[in-house]
Formats: C-alpha cells, structure tokens, sequence
C-alpha cells in the first residue's frame, strides 16, 4: 500500500544521504530517509570489549558484508584479475561507523585530470564550485586538523584543533623534515575539543570499532541528530528491492521491505540515491522496466562501470624506540603529498598520497599487522613480538585509481539477499598505472622509513584492492559518457539523482569522504533551486 | 620467571580491568562443563600450542595463558569455529610436525597458528606482562600531549606545492 508522498526520499543514510537530507530539511523540504540497517546502540560497539580485534576476523562488527552475513548485509561477489575484499557498513550512519575519518579535500587538479595530464575525464565542475561546501561539511561533521598546508589550497581555520600525533607522528615527521620533504598534520573528523553538543576525543585509538562517546563523526550523530530535530524522517529495517517509474518516465517512489519481510511502496516527487559505489548500481540495474529495460538510469550502459578502489601499498617500519602507534586516535596523524600531483618522469599519470598511520593492538601485531607479515610461531615468538609492540610505524602508499569500463559492477545471475533481492558481483583489476605507481610509492615510503630511523622495514607488497567504492554512475556533460549531469540529477530520469561515492568521476588519491559529503551538500542545494521544475 | 596456569590465573584476578573475562575462565574450569574434545584431540592441541607460543622471555605459554579453555569457549559460542577447529585437528594429526604441517598446508597451518595468537593475545594477563593499556572506550583514555605546531615549521616555509586548475 503506498504512503503518503514524500517531497525528497533518500535511499541510504550514510555520509551522503545523511548531509542531503540534513541540507534539504534546512532549507524546508520534506524528507524521508530509508535505510536497510537499524540504529546502533553505543554499548554495541566492540571497542569497549577486550576481544575487539578479533572483530578483524569475524564477527557482527567485521567490515567486510560476506563476514558478517547481518540480516541487512547483502553479499558480493568479488571476482576479477585482483578480486576487492569490499568493506561496507549498513545502518544508520552508513560505512561512517567504521571509517577512520580522514577528511582531506581533493586538488584542484583532480578535477582536470582529462586537460592536464590527458587520462580519464575531466569532471564537469570545478574545486571553486566545492569549497564552500567542504567549509559547511567540515563544520557539520566537527573537524580536528590546521590550517596552513602548503600542499593544499587555503582553508577556514579548522572547527578544532589538530589532534595529538603522538611519538609516532614526531619520529615519521622528523624523517619527512631530513628529506626536505612536503608533510602535514591530517583533517581528521574527529573533535579535539567539545564541539556542537559533542565531548572531545579521549584518545582510546579503537575508532574503527565504533566511538561510544560520540567524538567521531558517524553521520547518526553529527547530521542525522540534527535532521531529525528539523523533521527529516528516517525509516531503519527498509529495504529497498526497485525505484519504480510512472508512464511518463519519471520516478514514481521505490518499494521496499521492512525487517518482518512486508512490502510497502513509498511515493516522492523527487528520489535520491545513496547506497554507496556498490549499492547504487545495484539498485538502479534491479530497477528495470519496460521504459528501462536495462536497468534505471542505464541509457548510456554505464551504470556499474569504471568501479574505482584506491590502490594501496602498507609498509611498517620497526623502531628501536617503544611509539605507542596504539594509543591516540586511529585517524590519521599525517600526511605528506609530496608524490600527488603529476610528474611524467616517474613513468606514470597522477600521483598518491602517504598517510602516516597508527596500529591496532597486540593481537593484530602478532596477525601480521597491516604489512601481513606474522610473527614468527615457536621459539622467536616472544622476542620478534617484544621488537615490534609497540614499534611499529606505517607509511601507507594511497594512490589514484584511474577508470576502466572493464571494471565494474553488475548483478550476479545467482547470488541474492536474505529478501531474496538479485545480490551484486564486482568485477575488478589494477590497472598498469597503479601498478608502476605503487612500486613507486613503495620505494620512497622505504626512505621516508629509513630517514626517520626504521631497523627493519616490513612491506606488504601489492594488496588485495579494499577501500572506497566509487565511480559507478559518474558525473558529466556528454549523456553518453556519464549517468548524471554536474548536479547529480540522472541524465535519463528527471527526478531521479545519484549521490554518493558512485558519481565521482576519478577517485583522486584522498579518502573520498569528505567530498562525498561536499557533494551532497551541493546536490542538496541543486534539488532545492530546481524544485518548481520537478 | 616460571609460569603455570595457577600463576596465571592468579595474577589475573588481581587486575580489576580482567575481572569478567577472568571470572568466565574460572567458571568455566570449576564447573567444568563436558569438553568439547576428547583427551586425545586436547592432547595433540596443547602439543601444538605450546610449540606455536612456548613459554619464555617472561611470558608463560599459549596453554599455560588458558589458550585451550579460551579456544573451548569459542566453539561453544560459535559453530563456525567449531567446525573449523575440528577440521584443523584432523589437518593436525595428518603431519608429523608443525614445520611439515606449515609447508605442506599453509593456508590451513596460519588459521590454526591465527587462532592460538587470538587465545593468547585476547587475555588481559598478557596485556600487562606485555605492557599494553587496552583503555576500552567506557574507561579514560591515555594522556598525549596537544600537538606542537613548531615540528611544521619548515614546511611552513616552503612554497605553494599544488596545481591551480
């Protein structure tokens, strides 16, 4: 039975659909949020149980949807030359509960990369046309970092003051400033200090396994609280099976199932999309009809093509000196850009970033830490462990993925949710520039290793790919070469938008988060200028 | 420093932060629920435990740490791992010796070395010979010093390092 129409629905509560509806609420829209997980408690989180790091390897708090097999998980099929490990979260507040909150912003470069460099595409807006919206997300959110980095464009003085970075971010820092070399303390959204009704950071250092006080920003308690005091509904257990479409061609609303296996349709004037660079194309390739036999929105055929993930490089150097890399927050204390913008004489297009990162405990220490080199069993156990706890300190290689149709996101002919909704199958392999990259980043993370003192240097190697799911309906002018148009509205669908990491156009070599939230905070504002036309 | 189980248990009962976990060890000993293995599997495991994580430098063994009551506890909890377990017992008495185990079933050998690191790691007697504050997060959290501005001081000066588009 349909409901009561909506002005604006938004599929998926995480960092784009929470800062959309808190904007559009804002600005006097009705919203409706669904979301396919519940609320999470605080006392849930792991963090606060002494087998915490055991959740790295299963149990309901895992990153990974195909471990922990949750009621609203979904599964994917990773398949392709270098098959992803896909990490998502579903609840409200999204992947947001268990990301580290880095917050870098992109260059202005990586929205030209077509005109300056000659690969991929260029996106049809600008960083001009971004900024203000990243200084509003920054202080929605409730951001730590300083101002002042060379490496990057001016901006605002943070809302609070950088974060500690400890033993660890001196030694690694100090080691930058011998190679003369470009660094700074990271945006991280995490709050430094008591911020918007918000306690400061304690510095516990379990921030991916949930922040029960609050500190870090999951979207339930930065935009969601406030959306919701301004009237925005968000509807947990609702799981969205199709967008359905009127004769016309517009989208009439979606029908979805609650938690008890009941289906209900909800009606909107205008509906959004937000499930992430994996479940936004699956929801729109499982939306089809006879206007849309391909799937929503799919005109162009491009939905779920040029899936991007960051190519990722971990090296671990041990120090003789003990540097506590488990205590402080997880975030990442810095970063140093001083590979990020082009130079073709490294044999390779675009660049990457190094974060300067903290570890787990002793558990995952002795797992292998994130290098994946465990400590020895038997006789040298005790001794190798007392070298590497707590004297670990990671440079991790971050690089920018380039778009290839061939890898992508389609629906597996087999695989489905526990609502019996067509599950997806990702489809995914490094290409020769992230390759040549990585070998790159791995080389000079070793000299940084080594200038700040490293007695051994432990590599990972070419990882399994993991992070960031983006690039599966991305943004452009040509509607033959792109899903939606600069303002995330779908080339095919008038009242149809897409905003999430799936309309990104490249993927940049930054944690995406921050401009997943920009942009829907920017797309908020298009839908509301627009809405006597939709 | 000699380490037996009752050493052990012991000095965990004296840290009020190990107090529940500790308290669920001693149960499950005293009660002494029906073991889920058999004397001859639990044999083969401590055998292979204590070769994986031996006493030394100070710290007691995998076994001497409650390694098999912990790895008992969790396949009572989860049939995942139960399973598991019993598959890689069987692995287990295929090899003569852990090394031969290791070459000749890798990905199986590290589950098996993977889990006996959990039992060891997770207990928060090891925590303190190992010098490891957990600070779980319904507890305070360490003291750090606020970050000093000056260690950025020559990058400060460096030029503008990004494109303008």
């Amino acid at each position: 039975m349909a409901t009561e129409s909506a002005d604006v629905l938004v599929i998926g509560s995480g960092a784009a659909g929470a800062a959309l509806t808190k904007r559009l609420t804002d600005l006097g829209a009705k919203v409706m949020c669904l979301e396919q997980g519940g609320w999470i408690k605080p006392s849930d989180y792991p963090s606060s149980r002494p087998d915490w790091e055991v959740q790295l390897h299963r149990g309901a708090f895992n990153f990974s949807p195909n471990v922990r097999k949750r009621w609203e998980d979904y599964p994917v099929k990773e398949t392709g030359t270098h098959p992803p490990a896909v990490l998502m979260f579903n609840a409200v507040g999204g992947s947001t509960h268990h990301w580290a909150t880095h917050f870098p912003r992109f260059h202005p470069s990586d929205f030209r990369v077509r005109t300056l460099d000659g690969v991929a595409e260029d996106w049809p807006i600008r960083y001009q046309d971004l900024e203000r919206y990243y200084d509003l997300n920054d202080r929605e959110m409730g951001v730590a970092g300083l101002a002042g980095d060379p490496a990057n464009p001016p901006r605002a003085k943070r809302p609070t003051p950088p974060l500690p970075i400890g033993k660890l971010g001196e030694t690694i820092g100090r080691g930058f400033n011998k190679l003369g070399w470009y660094w700074w303390v990271s945006d991280n959204a995490i709050i430094s200090s008591d911020y918007r009704n918000r306690p400061a950071c304690e510095l516990h250092g379990k921030c991916m396994f949930g922040c029960p006080i609050g500190a870090k920003a999951s979207t339930d308690v930065t935009y969601w609280r406030n959306a919701i005091r301004g009237g925005a509904v968000v509807k947990p257990w609702s799981r969205v099976r199709e967008i359905t479409v009127d004769k016309t061609g517009r989208a009439r609303g979606v029908i979805y199932y609650d938690r008890q296996g009941t289906l209900h349709e909800q009606l909107a004037r205008v509906v959004v999309v937000s499930c992430n660079g994996i479940g936004t194309p699956r929801l729109l390739l499982n939306s089809k009809s006879s206007l849309f036999p391909n799937g929503l929105a799919n005109t162009s055929g491009l939905v779920g093509k040029h899936f991007m993930l960051h190519p990722f490089r971990f090296l671990e150097g041990v120090f003789k000196e003990p540097l506590d890399g488990h205590e402080g927050p997880f975030a990442i204390p810095a970063m140093s850009q001083q590979f990020y913008e082009t130079d073709v004489s490294r044999g390779f297009a675009r660049g990457y970033t190094f974060l300067l990162e903290r570890s787990f405990g002793p558990l995952h220490h002795a797992w292998g830490s994130f290098s994946n080199n465990p400590v020895p069993w038997g006789p040298d156990h005790h001794r190798v462990m007392r070298q590497r706890f707590p004297h670990l300190i990671r440079v991790t290689v971050m690089g920018e993925d380039l778009p290839e149709e061939s890898n992508r996101v389609e629906i597996d002919p087999d695989l489905k949710d526990s609502s019996g909704i067509p599950a997806p199958r990702v489809v995914y392999g490094y290409g020769e520039n992230s390759l040549k990259m990585l070998e790159h980043g791995g080389r000079m993370a070793r000299q940084a290793l080594e200038a700040a003192g490293a007695i051994e240097i432990l590599d990972s190697g070419v990882i399994q790919p993991a992070f960031h799911l983006l690039g599966t309906a991305r943004m452009g002018r040509d509607p033959k070469k792109s899903v939606v148009d600069a303002r995330h509205r779908t080339h095919d669908v008038k009242n149809l938008y897409i905003v999430d990491g799936s309309s990104f156009v490249t993927s940049a070599a930054v944690n995406p988060t921050s401009t997943i939230g920009a942009l829907a905070l920017r797309a908020a504002d298009g839908i509301w200028e627009s809405r006597r036309e939709l | 420093m000699k380490w037996t189980r009752r050493k052990f248990l012991e000095a965990s009962a004296a840290g009020p932060l190990l107090a529940p976990l500790t308290a669920e060890l001693v149960t499950t000993i005293e009660a002494a629920p029906r073991s889920l293995l058999n004397e001859d599997e639990r044999s083969a495991l401590r055998t292979a435990m204590d070769e994986i994580i031996p006493a030394g430098d100070g710290m007691p063994s995998a076994t001497e740490a409650g390694g098999i009551e912990y790895l008992e506890r969790v396949m009572r909890q989860e049939p995942e791992v139960a399973e598991n377990t019993r598959a890689l017992l069987a692995e287990l008495k295929v090899h003569r010796t852990l090394g031969e185990f290791e070459a000749k079933a890798a990905p199986e050998f590290a589950r098996l070395r993977d889990f006996v690191y959990e039992a060891y790691y997770t207990q928060p007697e090891i925590w303190k010979l190992l010098g490891y504050h957990n600070y779980p997060t319904d507890h305070a959290g360490p003291h750090m010093p606020p970050f000093d501005e000056t260690i950025l001081s020559e990058v400060r000066r460096k030029p503008k390092f990004y494109r303008e588009a």
